[in-house]
């Protein structure tokens, strides 16, 4: 039985994203780790932070986690509204039907309703990709081993 | 669809193949040899296959051939099963673009688990590469992402210049340093700026 969306995703709730060595590079996370406008994550809620490796992605081996509450500023543009990050629940998603923890980051026009129609502008994207946060606002990644032993270092994620 | 006469996937002689196993065989065509102690099969090996992708179900195809890594295929990891369901799907005909020339390139669609990136994305790639080599600049990293693209790394200690190519055969430049606070600039690299754009980011990167 599929459960029911929440409302929101309370601000200290952690939430996880597997990804590749690739996509690291000392302490920062690069910004291919990231898709936007819409960016899937487990919430830990309803999974545990293993849960995001996959036999399907067996080359992402770390975890990254992140707090909505430490999601970048809203991101200006030219024209228009800035863009603003926002955490929403997505349970059981057509691409991840069997995934009922799922979540996503999206960015969005501020004061604007989400749509997935909405078309951002690809430098946009880009700099929405590589927001950066406030030293004492960055939060912690795992980058855990493949034989899911203890995490071997903690990683600053800059991005959402 | 195609006749079971057609199938020509290799099993171990061991093997039955019943159930879905026998749908996937039947919309199959072509020729590859699966051996169960050596490593999964090139790309150009399984681009000679003729495959219906939505048919493709890689529990069907290990139940095909064993348990996996506990069956006839002792070396095969799980990682090994995903890197050959992978390769299946890029050998495609209908979605298979050339051969990467760049080794980097070809390393990373060969880590990918992900859809192939288009024809149009992997000719934006090639020429990025193609022009840095060119001017002298020396790629990091080259990754292919969960949406396709490519992404195209420089770094210098924690400066970043980063052409990604994506899914629509646009590319973006972003140059970023981590060590700063200083938001990303980014830049949309129209066809046949690539070597412009290289310039500028080799600028940032030593600057």
């Amino acid at each position: 039985m599929v459960r029911a969306r929440d409302e929101a995703i309370p601000a200290e709730e952690p939430l996880y994203r597997s990804i590749s060595s690739d996509c690291i590079n000392g302490e920062d996370i690069l910004p291919q780790a990231i898709d936007l406008p819409r960016c899937s994550f487990n919430r830990s809620k309803h999974s545990i932070p293993e849960a995001v490796r996959t036999l399907r992605r067996p080359n992402d081996t770390g975890i990254v986690e992140l707090l909505p509450r430490n999601l970048p500023p809203p991101v200006a543009r030219a024209s228009g509204s800035p863009y603003e990050f926002f955490a929403v629940d997505d349970p059981n998603p057509a691409e991840d039907p069997e995934n009922d923890a799922h979540c996503e980051v999206r960015i969005k026009p501020q004061r604007a309703a989400f749509s997935k129609n909405h078309k951002v502008k690809k430098d946009v994207l880009a700099i929405a990709k590589n927001s950066g946060e406030e030293p004492e606002a960055a939060h912690s990644a795992a980058l855990n081993p493949p034989n899911g032993s203890a995490p071997t270092r903690q990683l600053k994620l800059f991005a959402p | 669809m195609t006749q079971l006469s057609e199938v020509e996937i290799h099993l171990p002689p061991q093997t039955t193949t019943t159930g879905r196993a026998d749908r996937i065989a039947r919309e199959t065509t072509g020729s590859v040899e699966v051996s169960p102690h050596s490593e999964a099969p090139s790309i150009e090996q399984l681009s000679q296959l003729v495959i219906d992708s939505s048919s493709l179900d890689l529990r069907a195809l290990r139940l095909a051939v064993g348990a996996g890594s506990a069956g006839y295929f002792p070396n095969w990891s799980s990682s090994s099963w995903a890197v050959f369901e992978k390769r299946l799907r890029i050998g495609l005909p209908f979605n298979a673009a050339p051969p990467a020339r760049h080794p980097f390139l070809r390393g990373a669609l060969d880590r990918s688990v992900d859809p192939p990136p288009s024809r149009l994305t992997l000719a934006r790639a090639e020429r990025v590469l193609a022009e840095a080599e060119r001017v002298g600049m020396a790629v990091d990293r080259v990754s292919v992402t969960r949406s396709a693209a490519v992404a195209i790394t420089f770094i210098r200690v924690r400066r970043y210049g980063i052409f990604e190519c994506d899914s629509d055969g646009d590319v973006v430049l972003t140059l970023t340093n981590r060590a700063n606070d200083e938001e990303a600039d980014a830049y949309v690299v129209a066809p046949g700026q690539e070597k412009a754009h290289l310039e500028k980011a080799l600028s940032f990167l030593e600057g």
